[in-house]
């Protein structure tokens, strides 16, 4: 058994157990189970780590983020010992700089870390990337989403009207894990397209909002000037402050696409071409008002902005950088024409961020 | 059921308060801008709440020169060199502001 830093409490069941939890703020009010000594000694000695090693230091609160804190929070989230390297490569992920994530954690908006699980690992672990994806079906999804959101309560320190700002959050909150499927996806894996070899696993990290579904029927023709006039609306968070999106297409419509012959390259550029604001839409609208043309389309955080009320009708506004900033993955099952569009944070961070799935490092 | 619960330590556990300046006259005051203030001509000035503040110290405390930067971005942190810089030619420093 594992000599622990932090300490142990004796209780006589499990709801003395949650009433603890509660009491002591260790969950967000979800039920969570009981990190038994044996439990967390089983993930560190998975592991084959020091559990006093340090992953990293958590935002806002700059919590430290040991093995042994991080055993503790994924034994609550009900992960066995094998889902925990994904929890701390989507830990390691969110520590990176450009996923901002003391912002991501106390911003107004109501983004939450997504994590997307790719490579081998999907299969091993029964990640759920089929149907209901997003919503359920799989322990693995379940339990890495639930570390995660419990590392960042915890140890981050993230408490809404405390530290977490978020005018309303949004559900993904509690949790928000789901896998690339690969096996029904016509286009290259996302953390190949991010670098990393295809017998890899990977997460890839992204600050965003719930997957906002558009239903999406017809040829690639047609798929892509739905995704086009639906996507550039003005209250949708890039119109403020750009950043990143990312397109999670059903297996359906993304094979509808490269039947085309289109790439996930192609839909970027594509959408990133054709889904604009037009000026003279915005003018008729009422939201461009003269003088606060350059207060709103990218106002927030960017340095150098149009001024809009200065532009004629018929010019087209992009609504983020370059088809870089646009993310496609294929999450979900063939059964219809749906896909999702999660907005990013923006241009102040929390964009993806892609990194491998260590192994334990047991030497025996 | 013995069980191991969560224990956080906090990196700025031990972190202490720099010292105060007995008095603020004639002191070099940096201001470390998170928004600044859109002008006119699509430039940043000083975010009326600091600009404000800026005054007041004036007017109460007989501050002397000042330094304003903006940051970058208002939800990331100010680059080394903005803070370096801050640090090595101000006296006191007001690093940010809500409203």
């Amino acid at each position: 058994m594992t000599a622990f830093v932090s300490p142990v409490v004796e209780v006589s069941d499990f709801w003395e157990w949650y009433e603890l939890a509660l009491k002591n703020g260790w969950t967000d009010g979800l039920v969570v189970a009981p990190p038994t000594e044996r439990q967390v000694s089983r993930i560190i000695e998975y592991l084959g780590r020091d559990p006093k090693e340090v992953v990293g230091v958590v935002g806002p609160r700059d919590g430290v983020g040991t093995i042994e804190q991080i055993a503790i929070n994924c034994a609550m989230a009900g992960c066995a010992p094998e889902h925990v390297p994904v929890v701390v490569a989507a830990l390691e992920a969110m520590l990176e700089p450009e996923f901002n994530l003391h912002g991501v954690q106390s911003t107004t908006n109501p983004c939450a870390p997504l994590v997307i699980v790719n490579g081998p690992i999907v299969a091993e672990l029964g990640f759920n990337a089929g149907e209901g994806a997003f919503g359920g079906g799989s322990r693995a999804n379940a339990c890495v989403g639930r570390a995660v959101r419990l590392i960042l309560w915890n140890i981050g320190g993230g408490v809404p009207g405390q530290t977490d700002m978020s005018s309303q959050g949004q559900p993904a909150k509690y949790l928000f894990c789901a896998a690339e499927n690969e096996a029904a996806s016509p286009w290259e894996p996302l953390h190949v397209e991010r670098g990393l070899r295809r017998d890899q696993s990977a997460v890839t990290v992204f600050a965003c909002q719930s997957p906002d579904p558009l239903f999406v029927p017809g040829d690639a023709g047609r798929i892509l000037k739905v995704i086009a006039s639906t996507l550039p609306t003005t209250g949708v968070n890039m119109f403020h402050t750009a950043g990143q999106f990312l397109l999670s297409f059903g297996a359906k419509p993304a094979q509808e696409l490269a039947r085309a012959g289109l790439t996930k390259a192609d839909v970027r550029r594509w959408v990133w071409e054709h889904a604009r604001y037009e000026v003279g839409w915005l003018r008729r609208s009422g939201v461009l008002v003269e003088g606060e043309g350059h207060m709103y389309y990218w106002g927030h955080g960017e340095e150098s902005v149009p001024d809009l009320s200065r532009l004629p009708d018929d010019a087209r506004l992009p609504m983020v950088r370059g088809p870089e900033m646009i993310h496609v993955a294929v999450i979900g099952g063939a059964s219809q024409w749906w896909m999702g569009m999660s907005a990013g944070w923006g241009n102040y961070g929390g964009y993806a961020v892609t990194k491998a799935i260590g192994g334990p490092r047991r030497t025996s | 059921m013995k069980l191991v619960v969560p224990h956080t330590t906090y990196r700025s556990e031990g972190v202490r308060l720099a010292p105060r300046p007995p008095s603020l006259a004639g002191k070099t005051v940096g201001f470390l801008d998170g928004w600044g203030r859109r002008t006119e001509d699509g430039s940043y000035a000083m975010y009326p709440l600091m600009e404000e503040l800026r005054k007041l110290l004036e007017e109460r405390h007989g501050t002397g020169d000042v330094i304003w930067r903006k940051k970058p971005s208002i939800s990331k942190p100010a680059p080394k060199e903005q803070v370096a810089e801050l640090l090595s030619r101000a006296d006191v420093i007001i690093n940010g502001e809500a409203a």
